[in-house]
């Protein structure tokens, strides 16, 4: 049963992955006032990479080599950690939050040396400026993680989203409100949306994603892909979870799958409108003003862990 | 998360913290017109909450302060400053002595400070968080204060001010319930004029040193 | 437990000890002959495997081994040697390491051919002896003594090259630090015997009533104050930057990955007889010391680009985290929380393992790239992952289980750590104090595994990837096969730990048992290891499995399946050619971290352009970046000129004159009589 269940959460999410994305640029566009992609656009562009030649940097290691399939093999994990469709996880034995957020610290570790691998200089900074920010934006993500287990009383995600779902009176606390706004600008981080990083920019000196992928191509160009905007969407679906958990089955039956199906669908659509819009809204900071945003985040977290600590845990209340 | 908390006493406590994330947003901005209207929001999460406290503990005079705060501090103050920072065509680049980043680590850290001096003066909770509220107005004073020792130009300066003013004030309806009607109105009025003559004085020093390099500093 | 377990496990001992002593002594009568000191390497490679078993036998076992010296040889107490169960998971690191070390050093002596070799491995074989000691001493007397030795020889090894004045430098702040301690450590001693009657640590703890209040206080702030400078914590931490990059390679693994543990060794004996009768403020101190080191160790490591010493203020950084979980038992422990204390505690002992071991993974590393290419400056290093591929693979496992990656053993107590912090909310009334002090050592232990990972994408990215950026680094060939196999001996138990944290789980469980009774217990089974209460449970071999499984799917897409070709060619740069110098460098890496952090760093920079005759025509631009160590400004060297002072004017006091030196003795002589006599 939990079999059946880890296969369709990871086949689920790899295949909304890339659907996820494409909508968001599609939104992003018709705010615009253009088109946009066909839906299907993120699958077609990965497919076309898989049958694709690659070039490999005479200087780079086996570590350009490994780490698409190490960042496939990381989300896919990851998927499992997390509740998709129902209040289950089928890893929940297996990781809790802490577990779940360092998981994406080996993606990340692998994904900055192959920024450094092929010896360009671009891919240098690249790697710089992810490390940089994900210095601040994974404690921040973390306290804000410990916030809600602390009041959730568990650190496995699926009991925290139990719980949360019968706390009807959590939106209006403000450590919570306070951790979803940082989470918010995390997740924008992490994910290299605007204002931290333009996912569609050409030029290498304001890259920070695209920038440690620069020499990657081919299939390999193509998983990488894939798992990235696997990664988006478990992230967004980790925060909904936490934050929103409305409409998750709590019992493994076809219907309440088929309504949490639905609400996921909801749920995502929402958040991608949302951030199609921050992205619209906003322009690409530069560099030095994006630890500003993060420390902010980190701030807020810190703030609420304390706050939290200070005036709700035991023995107060 | 206990689910007995009454609907206001959340929303109160929800609004504070609000105006906390303000001023740290104010400590992150590096623009004046930005920092401005994060103090006309932080004001008015101030009034509103000021006037659900005078819901839950049943005391009518403070609406009558909620209304002042919006009049001065949502409208006039702003209103005031923006005047100010446009005639002085006050650029909208901010310096500092401490960089964004450390000083916002610097402001956690105060509010931290804030925390830990309140749950050792605080021990009450009825009829709603008296200690998360006062600590929060504490953590403001102390940003602001920060502000006005981090920043060079007069008029974050001010700003910074303006955001101590609005700690003691939200402090004062913590503790007390606010103050008298007639006080409270004439502490308001004296803050507006405080402004008022504050931004005079910039004027003043602006004409008097406009063939000179101070005026960057302004 | 078959009868004779005992003679078995003492025997043992005594085997690892004389083969110690020899290796230890003999190359010192011979010191320029490398053949010697090879012999007495492979004797410490046997010495090694000799106390790993016996350690796992101890471990296994339970009841302690003991023995004494007769008593007729000593003019005291005779030396006596416990080993319990905290004794024996030292001496299993120490085993660890020797035998990893040894192997490692049989070829690195190549590298200092023409240096006398024998002393090199004489002292290096007397340090671990007089550790070994120090973690069996039941007698306090042995046990400073052997302290006292283990300094010694440490010292003589930080001088080992001492005709380059960082050497010197360094080795004065190590014995001056190291001393300041021990003078603390003395005292300490000295009213332990007093109040107790005894001097046998096993022995003490029953007399415990005896002690008053502020005796224990004094006890516990001087064992942190000794036992900290041994471990490097902040602030006494600055010897440690500067004497562990100047020793040869496996002398700094030694010191980083078990010198400084005998600190947390000496920190948990002593708690172990005091902790019952332990203060609040005891463990929020250690706390704030603690993060505080982690923390800034990290930081400090972040703008360093000499690799020995960014890997040791790392060390600085890791005796943190360990303390951290230290504190956190103390603080459970005082709340009378058994199973949350042992959980701490074993978070603590954990990680000491998992430093130790990557720790020393990563040095000999960095003293393979150091043998081959003569440099340990970052900027001058790049692409040896294509010229030492083993080596290279090697330390990315270590890098990895230092930045406390899954799943990996690194992850695995820092995931322990912070649960200890995490479950602090289940203490029933939570005083204020902790309320603030808890969460905030939570964020800033956070703050640094974040911090730990950017550097070390720095340092293996610099170091092994891209290009050659000089001369020295084209040079570099893969090391000998012994030194490899050390080098993945130690990665491969890093893999191994971090899969089946169990093992380390039931090792240290007798001394979770002896600090907070027999309910301090943690369910950890093969595959799975539980927080206390049911609050989460992770499974490092399932996360393994699957992300092997996954990984296999990833590597078949690319590169099993799929039609289209591979080809190599030079990285593009612009149409330019792009040599060494055109990559990134370890200083601009960290650029982006040195100006968030600008207010601890103050970073100070100078730009010096060269135009030669003609001013329109650059010929060289030098860029030379600075932080300042605030604490050694603002701290150390006021300290130091003071000190330097004040002996000056001891020194002028000192005439000659032989009156003068009777009359101080008469002096003290009258001084001894009055304070002595009156009791």
């Amino acid at each position: 049963m939990i079999l059946l269940l880890a296969a369709l959460q990871v086949l689920t999410l790899l295949l909304l992955g890339p659907l996820f994305s494409t909508f968001i640029r599609k939104v992003h566009a018709r705010i615009q006032g253009r088109q946009g992609p066909p839906l299907p656009q993120g699958h077609y562009d990965i497919l076309k990479l898989l049958r694709k030649d690659r070039i490999y940097s005479v200087r780079s290691s086996f570590v350009t080599r490994i780490t698409p399939a190490v960042n496939f093999a990381v989300v896919c994990v990851a998927a499992l950690m997390i509740p998709v469709l129902t209040t289950t996880v089928p890893f929940h034995f297996a990781g809790d939050f802490i577990f779940f957020i360092y998981l994406f610290g080996l993606a990340r570790f692998l994904t900055a040396l192959t920024g450094l691998d092929a010896g360009s200089t671009f891919g240098g900074m690249a790697s710089s400026r992810e490390m940089t920010l994900s210095s601040l934006a994974e404690p921040a993500i973390l306290l804000g993680f410990i916030v809600v287990s602390t009041a959730a009383g568990s650190m496995d995600i699926s009991v925290m989203t139990a719980q949360l779902i019968d706390l009807p009176g959590k939106y209006l606390n403000p450590f919570f409100i306070l951790t979803l706004l940082s989470f918010s600008i995390v997740i924008m981080a992490e994910n290299g949306r605007v204002p931290f990083d333009n996912p569609a920019t050409h030029l290498e000196l304001t890259m920070i994603h695209e920038g440690m992928v620069l020499e990657l191509s081919g299939r390999d160009l193509g998983v990488f892909q894939l798992a990235h905007t696997m990664r988006l969407l478990v992230l967004t679906v980790v925060a909904l979870d936490v934050f929103f958990p409305f409409g998750l089955a709590t019992e493994f039956t076809a219907y309440a799958l088929f309504v949490s199906f639905g609400a996921l669908l909801l749920k995502l659509f929402i958040a991608g409108v949302v951030v199609a819009y921050v992205e619209t809204a906003n322009a690409k900071y530069r560099l030095f003003r994006l630890p500003d945003l993060l420390t902010l985040a980190f701030a807020l977290s810190l703030i609420a862990l304390i706050a939290y600590y200070a005036t709700e845990v035991a023995g107060v209340r | 998360m206990s689910a007995d908390i009454l609907l206001e006493t959340r929303l109160i406590d929800l609004i504070y913290v609000l105006a906390l994330a303000a001023v740290l947003w104010a400590v992150a901005s590096s623009g004046i017109p930005s920092m401005i209207r994060l103090f006309g929001f932080q004001s008015f999460l101030l009034a509103c909450g000021t006037a659900l406290i005078a819901r839950v503990a049943n005391e009518p005079h403070l609406l009558g302060a909620a209304l002042f705060t919006i009049v001065f501090k949502v409208f006039l103050i702003p209103l005031v400053l923006t005047y100010v920072m446009n005639r002085l065509k006050i650029r909208k680049e901010i310096e500092d002595y401490i960089n964004i980043p450390s000083s916002l680590i610097l402001c956690s850290l105060l509010t931290i400070v804030a925390y830990a001096v309140t749950l050792r003066v605080i021990q009450t909770r009825a009829p709603f968080n008296v200690a998360g509220v006062f600590a929060v107005a504490l953590a403001i004073m102390l940003i602001g204060f920060f502000i006005m020792v981090n920043r060079k130009k007069t008029l974050t300066q001010i700003l910074g001010l303006m955001f101590v003013e609005n700690g003691v004030f939200l402090a004062a309806v913590a503790m007390t319930y606010g103050m008298p009607l007639l006080v409270e109105f004439g502490i308001f009025f004296d803050v507006f004029v405080a402004t008022l003559i504050m931004g005079i004085m910039l004027f003043k020093i602006w004409d008097t040193l406009s063939d000179m390099d101070y005026k960057e500093n302004l | 437990m078959p009868e004779g377990t005992i003679e078995t496990l003492s025997a043992l001992f005594i085997t690892a000890v004389v083969l110690l002593a020899t290796a230890g002594l003999s190359p010192l009568f011979f010191p320029r002959s490398k053949r010697l000191a090879i012999f007495s390497f492979s004797l410490g490679v046997l010495a090694g495997l000799t106390l790993a078993v016996f350690s796992l036998g101890a471990l296994a076992n339970g009841a302690p081994v003991k023995f004494e010296l007769p008593a007729g040889l000593f003019p005291t107490e005779p030396p006596a040697f416990l080993i319990d169960t905290l004794s024996a998971f030292f001496c299993l690191i120490l085993s660890i390491l020797l035998t990893a070390i040894s192997l490692y050093s049989v070829r690195y002596l190549d590298h200092y051919d023409g240096t006398p070799v024998g002393v090199l491995a004489g002292f290096f074989h007397l340090i671990v002896l007089s550790m070994l000691i120090v973690f069996s001493a039941d007698n306090s007397y042995q046990f400073l003594i052997a302290w006292e030795l283990m300094t010694l020889f440490a010292f003589f090894l930080v001088l080992y090259e001492y005709r380059k004045e960082q050497a010197v430098r360094a080795a004065g702040y190590y014995i001056g630090v190291s001393h300041f301690g021990a003078l603390f450590l003395i005292v300490m001693f000295i009213l332990l015997q007093k109040f107790s009657g005894t001097v046998l640590f096993s022995q003490t703890a029953a007399q415990l009533a005896n002690f008053p209040r502020w005796s224990l206080n004094f006890i516990f702030i001087a064992a942190l104050i000794g036992f900290g400078a041994k471990a490097g914590i902040f602030p006494l931490h600055v010897w440690l930057p500067l004497a562990h990059p100047v020793a040869p390679s496996n002398v700094s693994a030694l010191m980083s990955g078990m010198l400084i543990k005998t600190g947390i060794y000496g920190l948990l004996r002593i708690l172990l007889i005091v902790h019952g009768s332990a203060e609040l403020w005891w463990g929020v101190l250690l706390l704030a010391i603690a993060s505080s080191s982690a923390l800034l160790g990290v930081m400090y490591a972040l703008m360093e680009h000499d690799l020995k010493r960014l890997l040791a203020y790392h060390s600085i950084e890791n005796i943190g985290i360990i303390l951290i979980g230290v504190a956190m038992a103390l603080i459970f422990g005082f709340f009378n929380m058994p199973v949350l204390a042992g959980f701490a505690l074993t978070a603590g002992l954990f990680h000491t393992l998992n430093h130790a071991v990557f720790k020393a993974l990563l040095f000999l590393g960095a003293g393979g790239v150091h043998s081959v290419t003569h440099t340990r400056d970052m900027e001058q290093l790049g692409g040896l992952a294509r010229l030492m591929p083993w080596t290279a693979a090697a330390f990315l496992i270590g890098a990895l289980s230092i930045s406390a990656i899954p799943p990996l053993n690194g992850f695995v107590s820092e995931w322990m750590t912070f649960v200890s912090i995490i479950q602090v909310y289940r203490i029933e009334q939570v005083p204020q104090a902790l309320r603030i002090i808890v969460p905030l050592a939570g964020a800033m232990l956070a703050l640094t595994g974040a911090l730990a990972a950017a550097c070390f994408v720095k340092v293996f990215g610099i170091v092994f990837l891209g290009t050659p950026r000089s001369e020295k680094a084209l040079h570099a060939k893969e090391l000998p096969v012994s030194m490899r196999v050390a080098q993945w001996l130690l990665a491969l138990i890093c893999i191994v730990t971090g899969a089946f944290p169990f093992l380390v789980i039931n090792a240290t469980a007798g001394v979770r048992i002896a600090f907070f009774g027999p309910e301090a217990l943690i369910p950890a089974s093969a595959g799975f290891l539980s927080a206390p209460g049911g609050a989460g449970t992770i499974s490092t071999l399932a996360v393994f499995g699957a992300l092997f499984f996954f990984l296999t799917v990833g590597l078949l897409l690319t590169r099993a399946f799929g039609k289209g070709r591979t080809s190599e060619h030079i990285t593009w740069a612009c149409g330019g050619e792009a040599g060494g110098r055109h990559q990134y460098t370890a200083t601009g890496f960290s650029k982006p971290i040195r100006r968030i952090f600008s207010a601890l760093y103050q970073p100070k920079k100078q730009i010096v352009v060269d135009t030669g005759d003609n001013k329109y025509q650059i010929r060289s631009i030098k860029f030379h970046g600075m932080t300042q160590n605030i604490f050694e400004r603002y701290l150390y060297h006021p300290l130091i000129d003071g000190v330097g002072r004040l002996s000056q004017k001891v020194l002028s006091r000192q005439e000659g004159n032989i009156n003068g030196y009777l009359a101080y003795i008469f002096l003290l002589f009258i001084l001894m009589l009055l304070v002595g006599g009156s009791r």
